[in-house]
């Protein structure tokens, strides 16, 4: 074999050969999702492994996600044994329990009617479902895509693994893409709900909360939640669970890996193997454009629930409740409660509602929660 | 197969029902324990940054 014909050899042999039109335009997706994690630090934490898991993905023969052969002779791709952790639901759950050991529930407790502007904060997700609907999707794609709205990552993942497991590269990339655009979607929305005075009521101190009570909340809310939705209990009860580890102080170092170690090393195989279900053939189709403006609507309308029923409190508590706390029951922690904090102190540099819309906040991560149980027993 | 829109709208409207309900219930159930954990344990009794009981204001 002569220089030319080695040459020629190895290149047949090369991806190059094997390149597609559509692994071109996902590897420069993947390029402009790395710049907007790296550049704009656009949930960099999941947006850049997510990003390179589509770019190794659609490197052809590279064949990180190939399954395993039936007979077993032939092993799958690393990405492919990684993946069974979002394929089984794994992740999403550890991921909820880091999330736990994070939280502090403290203002909820404080103040459990945030738990209903946590549930009203889900109305986008009703909303999306029934518009996906008369758009032609079934009902599992479309209860996949309406989760968006609940402006939760793994929750959407969780459901859209069970649901609908060929769409969820768009609806966990469009879930983060909106998590991250928290600061440019909701303060209109806020604005033009609300009126100037409105946004001026300053709220009361919360009153402080025992260990106790922070130690009896975790058990209480398993116990509810999962006699009521017994499909919830991956999800409400790993996020219990780690917040059981923090509040009971006798667990530190396993309260500390869940929301470090643990946590860290779950999202990352999480990000790269979301990214890598992103491939051209299966991605770049018409319906992954209606999907991102569906999660933008549920998104959109899940602030204006959070919001009314934030102005109906504002009116059946005679002005002591502030509406723009509304809008943080749509789960994104702590990102939707910094919102309504600076939209408060534009209106009025001394208004603190950070701590108010913690409770409305973390409420909505349980709403969410819920809402993806009901759905998936409905739907599953 | 789509779901029709009127089919569409009972399931959305269940949903909400259901979250409501679930987390309405999970309120009432908070406001109940945190009075027996406060009457049980007198050291949990919620207080201000002053020490003061608030709950029965």
């Amino acid at each position: 074999m002569n220089f030319g014909e080695s040459l020629l050899k190895l290149l047949n042999e090369s991806g190059f050969t094997a390149m597609t039109w559509q692994n071109g335009v996902m590897i420069l997706v993947s390029c402009l999702l790395i710049y907007l994690a790296i550049g704009r630090k656009f949930e960099p934490l999941l947006l850049l492994p997510i990003a390179f898991g589509m770019l190794l993905s659609n490197l052809p023969l590279a064949g990180l996600m190939v399954s395993e052969s039936a007979d077993g002779h032939t092993n799958g791709g690393l990405l492919y044994y990684l993946y069974m952790g979002v394929k089984k639901g794994i992740y999403p759950s550890l991921i909820f329990m880091g999330v736990g050991a994070m939280t502090d529930f403290g203002p909820l407790i404080a103040n459990p009617s945030s738990l209903l502007l946590g549930a009203s904060a889900q109305f986008g997700i009703a909303i999306a479902f029934v518009v996906a609907s008369v758009m032609g999707f079934t009902p599992q794609e479309a209860a996949s895509i309406s989760i968006v709205g609940g402006a939760d990552g793994p929750t959407a993942i969780y459901l859209t693994n069970f649901l609908a497991p060929h769409l969820l590269a768009p609806i966990a990339i469009a879930a983060y893409s909106y998590m991250a655009l928290i600061p440019l979607i909701q303060p209109p929305i806020m604005r033009l709900l609300t009126s100037e005075k409105e946004r001026k009521i300053k709220m009361e101190q919360l009153r402080v909360v025992s260990k106790v009570e922070k130690i009896c909340f975790p058990v209480i809310v398993t116990i509810l939640c999962v006699l009521f939705l017994p499909s919830v209990a991956p999800l409400i009860g790993m996020l219990m669970l780690g917040n059981l580890f923090r509040e009971s102080g006798v667990v530190e170092r396993l309260s500390d890996t869940a929301q470090n170690a643990l946590m860290n090393i779950v999202v990352i195989f999480l990000g790269v193997t979301v990214g890598a279900t992103a491939n051209g053939e299966t991605f770049l189709q018409p319906q992954t454009l209606g999907i991102i403006a569906l999660g933008l609507l549920a998104f959109m309308f899940s602030t204006v629930g959070g919001m009314l029923f934030g102005k109906l409190m504002c009116v059946l508590t005679h002005g002591r409740v502030n509406p723009l706390i509304g809008s943080a029951g749509v789960s994104a922690v702590p990102m939707a409660a910094r919102v309504s904090q600076i939209e408060g102190m534009k209106a009025n540099p001394g208004n603190y509602l950070l701590m108010h819309a913690m409770g409305p906040n973390v409420a909505g991560v349980i709403g969410s929660a819920v809402a993806a149980g009901i759905l998936k027993a409905l739907f599953g | 197969m789509p779901l029709p829109l009127g089919e569409a709208v009972m399931n959305a409207l269940f949903m909400m029902l259901v979250v409501f309900m679930v987390l309405v219930i999970l309120m009432i159930l908070i406001r109940v324990f945190t009075s027996i954990i406060a009457a049980v344990v007198p050291s949990s009794k919620p207080t201000n940054a002053g020490g003061k009981d608030v709950r029965n204001k």
